[in-house]
């Protein structure tokens, strides 16, 4: 799915009760390659655990380039779309957001000129996934491995110093290497490709 | 027990306890305190004069076993608006207050000397007693002294320092069962609980029950309306992230105010967002799901904890988070959290406040991000009650007229709240047409079929777009009369049963047969009541828009304006 073979590859190895806190990493984004023209719904239905009834029934509200979008069959344009998922959000807002909500109308439409020409060419998608979401499919795209900036991993594991604490080894470029030299061992690397494994014991 | 009026003349510190007007009967929460104001408080009084009067009802289903029913109304003429106000808030005391007999408590007249005082009510009293140890303290202090004064466990409502030095954005802080507070916040109430030099109000319910006329239908009622709640998906995420859940999606839908309104998204919203915060507060020990009342079946509240697993903070809202993080641009969960309770402590209004700050920090009081430095003036300065204190402390409009600030989020002089009206314009026409200011409680949304408040005319038309704002504003309206928490919108938006369970809890609590149409009828009646009511007080159809920079400062990212004009909003009070 991710094919970039420069980017060196990070697998972190936790007991399976931390990973859910690695998914809140995923509000940042991840790269995911796909093609132009591809439907939302199909190219999330690629994606570890995003069957169609997940994702009409679960992913209540999605954000294409920052504007709320109500139809799954919306294709992917430009070089690289930013696509956000979320379950149901509360309060006027959530419900304006909100898929094919009765309250849609007191969006804001912004006046955005979309070229109606598309290429079926690669493009590389940044998927954000957040809330329950993140929580429940997270995981899936983890150990699969996800394409971020370093920058990314570094701030989250800067922000969340406990979070280093909870892994159990660090392989770099299949090396294994110390995680608290890990912030310095990324410094002149711009992206990786994370992957998470759980053990047990 | 029947319900009764208890009243406490400050001036004469006399106290009486009146039949129920026949009028007022049929009235709760929201629809009871402003039908009362309305009725009693003068339109034009200033709000720290004698003639204003505070009042606290329960809502209609408050006191019983309905779920989340427990929210307690305040009302009053507003320091802060100068417009009718109410404000609702969980804790206790809604239900305790519906247990003790207490329709409404209406506070009126100031007393002539000086000093302090504290009431308690109980089902068969209402006194007034000199205080002297806790004035000057803070909220926190009042709790504590008060659970080693008094036996059992009664509701307690008090002013911070705010309160009592009558700042424009001071809360009526309620106790919740944990001993943590809950704020009636918006619109300075608390200072009209000072200005009547009131400290604190405490409710023992003794033996008292709310009696129920149809036992058996009320049990069965609330049995569906529960499970619709607690059914409801949106339950589950609120329970585990809380209201704050929401920074990541308003940031990405370009809506979250930064940087004193200038951009819609803010580069930190990471750092606080639902998520993050989820994580920390289960790495440290707090709760993620918490009630603020007794009943709640959602506990969309939490405790955070700081980082040696100490409480820090409760009832950690995304609107409270927004404006302390992304309005001011502070990245710092802890900083927020730290903030938040020193705000809670002092009894003042979390959105109003940080919203001030916002401004502060353009005027270049201090610098944006300057975490430490809100904790700071909020110490140093508007606990102790100095210049620069009392500017922040009566709010954002103040701040913006001692500084010369142009760009002041206010409506009706109230802070405009977590939404970007220019990226999200159904809110703008609820801020700039709400009866009480900017506040984003005043249009919820709720159900379109059952009530048929969604509209007839097309939603993508201004027209439509009007029709279903105030359709909106209609059923909040009738919803903060029942005493119930408004997310049970979420689940009467989407189960077929929730809606029509809530009514028949209603019908059975007091053996009547009210139809959906009578609860628009009631919704309909209180926002028209309170329109009276500021009409009178001399607000026009110009004070419902939004301020200037709305229509002329195009919001990055999607870099659009606000563009209904006054005509177009007039158009609201057309029912
Ligand atoms: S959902 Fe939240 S605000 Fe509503 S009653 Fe429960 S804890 Fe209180």
């Amino acid at each position: 799915m991710d094919n970039q073979p420069t980017k060196p590859e990070l697998i972190l190895t936790l007991d399976p009760q931390d990973l859910p806190f690695y998914t809140t990493l995923l509000q940042s984004g991840v790269e995911i390659k796909g093609s132009e023209g591809e439907t939302m719904a199909l190219f999330l239905n690629r994606l570890p655990g995003f069957t169609l009834d997940y994702i009409s029934d679960v992913v209540q509200t999605i954000f294409l380039n920052g504007t709320a979008v109500d139809d799954l069959t919306t294709p992917l344009r430009g070089k690289n779309p930013v696509l956000a998922l979320s379950a149901a959000m509360p309060g006027l807002a959530g419900a304006i957001f909100r898929r094919n909500s009765f309250h849609a109308g007191l969006r804001t439409q912004p006046d955005k000129k979309v070229s109606k020409e598309i290429k079926n060419r690669p493009l590389t998608v940044t998927l954000k996934l957040f809330n329950s979401i993140a929580l429940e499919r997270g995981p899936g795209l983890l150990q699969m491995g996800v394409s971020i900036t370093s920058r990314q991993f570094v701030d989250f594991l800067a922000k969340r110093d406990t979070l280093l604490e909870k892994i159990k080894q660090v392989s770099l470029a299949n090396s294994i290497v110390n995680k608290k030299d890990l912030t310095a061992l990324l410094a002149d690397t711009k992206k990786i490709k994370l992957k998470i494994s759980t053990t047990h014991g | 027990m029947a319900n009764k009026i208890f009243r406490v003349n400050m001036s004469t510190l006399t106290t009486s306890i009146e039949d129920v007007p026949e009028s007022w009967a049929g009235h709760g929460g929201r629809g009871l305190t402003s039908t009362i104001v309305a009725a009693e408080v003068e339109p034009t009084c200033h709000p720290l004069g004698p003639k204003n009067k505070l009042v606290i009802a329960p809502g209609l289903l408050s006191g019983t076993i309905a779920a989340n029913s427990g929210r307690l109304s305040i009302g009053a003429k507003s320091p802060l608006t100068g417009t009718i106000k109410e404000s609702n808030a969980g804790g206790t005391a809604a239900q305790i207050l519906a247990k003790a007999g207490c329709k409404a408590l209406i506070v009126e007249g100031l007393p002539e000397k000086d000093g302090w005082y504290s009431i308690a009510l109980t089902p068969e009293s209402i006194t007034i007693n000199e205080e002297t140890e806790l004035p000057g303290k803070g909220n926190f202090a009042v709790l504590e002294t008060l659970a080693d004064r008094l036996e059992g466990s009664p509701a307690i409502l008090t002013i911070g320092q705010a309160g009592e030095m009558k700042m424009c954005s001071a809360n009526v802080s309620i106790k919740d069962p944990d001993g943590n507070l809950r704020s009636s916040g918006r619109g300075g109430l608390g200072a009209v609980m000072g200005s009547k030099k009131i400290k604190f109000i405490t409710i023992d319910p003794k033996d008292g029950k709310v009696e129920i006329a149809e036992p058996e239908k009320f049990k069965e009622a609330n049995r569906v309306f529960a499970k619709a709640l607690m059914d409801h998906p949106l339950t589950a995420g609120l329970g585990q992230y809380g209201t704050n859940v929401l920074v990541n999606v308003i940031n990405e839908a370009g809506s979250l105010p930064t940087k004193n309104f200038t951009a819609g998204q803010f580069e930190g919203h990471e750092a606080i967002s639902g998520e993050t915060m989820h994580d920390i507060i289960v790495e440290r020990g707090g709760k993620p799901r918490h009630n603020c009342h007794a009943g709640c079946v959602i506990q969309c509240s939490q405790i955070y904890n700081d980082a040696k697993g100490e409480k820090l903070t409760a009832g950690f809202e995304y609107e409270s988070i927004w404006a302390m993080g992304a309005d001011c641009c502070v990245d710092n969960l802890d900083q927020i959290a730290e903030a938040d309770r020193i705000m809670d402590d002092i009894g003042i209004d979390t959105i109003e406040t940080s919203v001030a700050f916002g401004v502060a920090m353009e005027a270049g009081v201090l610098e944006f991000g300057d975490g430490a430095g809100i904790c700071r003036i909020l110490q140093e300065e508007v606990t102790k009650g100095t210049g620069l204190g009392r500017i922040i402390g009566n709010g954002t409009g103040s701040v913006g007229r001692a500084y010369g600030v142009t760009r002041v989020p206010v409506v009706k002089n109230q802070a405009i709240p977590a939404y970007d009206p220019r990226s999200i314009k159904g809110m703008g026409i609820t801020y700039a047409t709400s009866t009480q200011g900017a506040d984003h409680t005043m249009g919820y949304a709720v159900t379109a079929n059952i009530l048929g408040v969604g509209g007839n005319v097309d939603p993508m038309s201004k027209e439509g777009q009007i029709e279903l704002s105030r359709n909106l504003q209609v059923a909040t309206a009738a919803i903060d009369s029942t005493g119930m928490c408004l997310f049970i919108a979420f689940a009467a938006l989407d189960d077929e049963k929730c809606l029509p369970a809530l009514i028949d809890l209603l019908n059975a609590r007091f053996g009547i047969a009210l139809t959906g149409d009578d609860v628009v009828a009631l919704g309909q009646s209180i926002l028209k009541t309170e329109r009276g009511f500021n009409l009178a007080a001399g607000f026009t159809a110009a004070d419902d828009r939004l301020p200037d920079f709305f229509y002329t400062e195009p919001l990055p990212p999607h870099n659009v304006v606000f563009d209904f004009t006054d005509e177009e909003m007039a158009t609201f009070w057309d029912f």
